[in-house]
């Protein structure tokens, strides 16, 4: 599904990323893992098609990621950010709406927000949603697309076991209906067992 | 009944309220009232009065009024920014400067379709201005956005006040006076491409008023659900040159209805745009209409700046809704 190849990005002028090549097959959780500052988010980035890059090629199944249009790669990638922004008191039923031009539907939606357990959330105020809440809603908006492609970057961060657990069931049920699945997280490889991939020292 | 719907006819009603109380004061007292607006061709005085002074200046009242409260509703929409506002992106000051040097080079006279364009196009430089210089430090942090446009702003509007008052031509008052922000000095023809203006600057704003919700979720998540967030930014400012272009030539810089008015709108029926932007408009109206009327008759027959009066009206409404209801704006 995406190849990297050979790829360096570069951000403030040095360069985080040199020569890094990895393969991710349609069906696979990947974990990126590494100390701070080693890079994981810029490599999430660079594959989302966020960050330009210095050399190499991102492929998705054999095209550069930048030849990609805004609303085309809405639709083959989702990705959900550390630190979801939320600038207006919107509910999360109105932010859920803001997926319908990269393709999510009401049964998508509703759908996403069972998955998360978060149905009763749906007429609040996403500013006023604890860290935790956020998180989730920012998770239940990627999904609701349904794209071939689900990028995560700490998707645990703000959660706690109970929900940690239920997220990690359905990255593995994405995963199993074809899905390419690739987080960054902040957890010991111990704990990762259940990826089908570990990427580490890049 | 909804709440949206509640506040629309409630802004409706006041504003009628507004437009019937504007019709009837004035400099000048008139009896026959009814009969002068019923036959405006009628060669009587009180005709004359209502047809060819006070109802065009009334239109006017209600265009710009409308053009800026749109015009904040998009500044601060299109940059995430409670802050932002024409006067404080320097939008409003690089239409300003764009008329005065195109009236003093004898290109264009004050109020007319020429001096809207090229307050048009000296909105929308400045507007760039400041955003290239926001975002050359590479992060656009909200507050440097902030102090950027107001330097650009202060600095535009210094040489703008250098030349009107370095003039010494006869139409120098007339410039001086509109610099200072004033619907006095309004013909009835200006009317016309004020509103084709105003009306294609809103129609883009609700155009694009979907996509600018979608920005307040950050430009990276924008993008990541199929929006380009530049793209919009660019239209928006696009909507916003028009109408503060056409606002700005035609009577001077108005502060603070733009700030005030959306935020109004907002504690009140929530942060969605399309809505945000037709409330906007209608409210803007009935406020600058307000002030405008209570500026020219409150000291009859002078005439008082509009601009204390869109403050007095606007600024204790939304420091008490301010201070009771919950924000529309993260406060993280």
């Amino acid at each position: 599904m995406i190849s990297i190849k050979s790829i360096s990005v570069a951000r403030d002028t040095n360069n985080v990323i040199k020569g890094f090549n990895a393969e991710f097959k349609a069906g696979t959780v990947t974990a990126i893992i590494g100390p701070n500052g080693c890079g994981k988010s810029t490599l999430l980035l660079a594959m989302a098609g966020d960050l330009p890059i210095a050399s190499g090629e991102i492929l998705f199944n054999g095209t550069e990621v930048g030849k990609f249009t805004a609303l085309e790669l809405a639709k083959l990638r989702s990705v959900v950010l550390q630190q979801p922004i939320f600038y207006l008191a919107f509910t999360v039923h109105e932010v859920m709406q803001m997926a319908r031009l990269a393709g999510s539907t009401p049964a998508s939606e509703s759908q996403a927000l069972a998955d998360l357990e978060i149905r009763d959330l749906t007429e609040r105020k996403v500013t006023e949603l604890s860290g935790g809440e956020k998180q989730r809603v920012a998770i239940a908006l990627s999904l609701s697309i349904d794209a071939p492609v689900l990028l995560l970057d700490e998707p645990f961060a703000a959660q706690d076991v109970e929900s940690t657990e239920r997220v990690i069931k359905l990255l593995q049920k994405a995963a199993k209906n074809g899905k390419t699945i690739i987080l960054v997280a902040h957890l010991p490889e111990s704990e990762l067992g259940w990826c089908d991939q570990i990427i580490k020292d890049f | 009944m909804h709440k949206r719907s509640l506040f629309f006819a409630a802004n409706l009603l006041v504003l009628i309220g507004a437009i019937a109380i504007a019709i009837s004061v004035g400099a000048s007292q008139i009896d026959d009232l009814v009969s002068g607006l019923l036959h405006p061709s009628a060669n009587t005085a009180a005709s004359e009065i209502l047809w060819q002074i006070r109802i065009p200046r009334i239109a006017t009242a209600l265009i710009i009024g409308a053009a800026l409260g749109v015009a904040g509703a998009i500044a601060q929409g299109a940059t995430s920014n409670p802050l932002a506002e024409p006067t404080i992106l320097g939008t409003s000051a690089g239409a300003a400067l764009a008329v005065v040097v195109g009236v003093l080079a004898n290109f264009i006279t004050i109020g007319s379709v020429g001096a809207m364009a090229v307050a048009t196009f000296g909105a929308l430089l400045a507007t760039l201005l400041t955003f290239r210089f926001a975002t050359l430090s590479r992060q656009v942090s909200p507050l440097n956005l902030i102090i950027i446009g107001l330097s650009i702003s202060a600095t535009i509007s210094a040489v703008v006040g250098i030349l009107t008052t370095a003039v010494t031509r006869a139409d120098a008052r007339s410039i001086s006076f509109w610099n200072f922000g004033s619907l006095a000095l309004t013909n009835s023809s200006d009317i016309l491409p004020l509103f084709v203006f105003t009306a294609l600057g809103i129609s883009i704003a609700i155009t694009v008023a979907a996509k600018l919700d979608v920005l307040s979720l950050g430009d990276l998540t924008a993008k990541h659900l199929g929006i380009d967030p530049r793209r919009v930014r660019l239209i928006s400012l696009v909507a916003l040159s028009l109408l503060i272009g056409a606002a700005v030539s035609t009577v001077g810089t108005i502060a603070f209805l733009g700030l005030a008015v959306p935020h109004i709108v907002r504690l009140i029926s929530g942060p969605k745009h399309r809505q945000l932007v037709v409330q906007s408009a209608l409210l803007g109206a009935t406020v600058l209409l307000v002030a405008d009327t209570l500026a020219r008759t409150i000291a009859k027959p002078n005439e008082l700046n509009v601009g204390l009066f869109t403050a007095l009206i606007g600024a204790p409404v939304l420091a008490l809704l301010v201070r009771n209801r919950k924000s529309s704006w993260s406060q993280s």
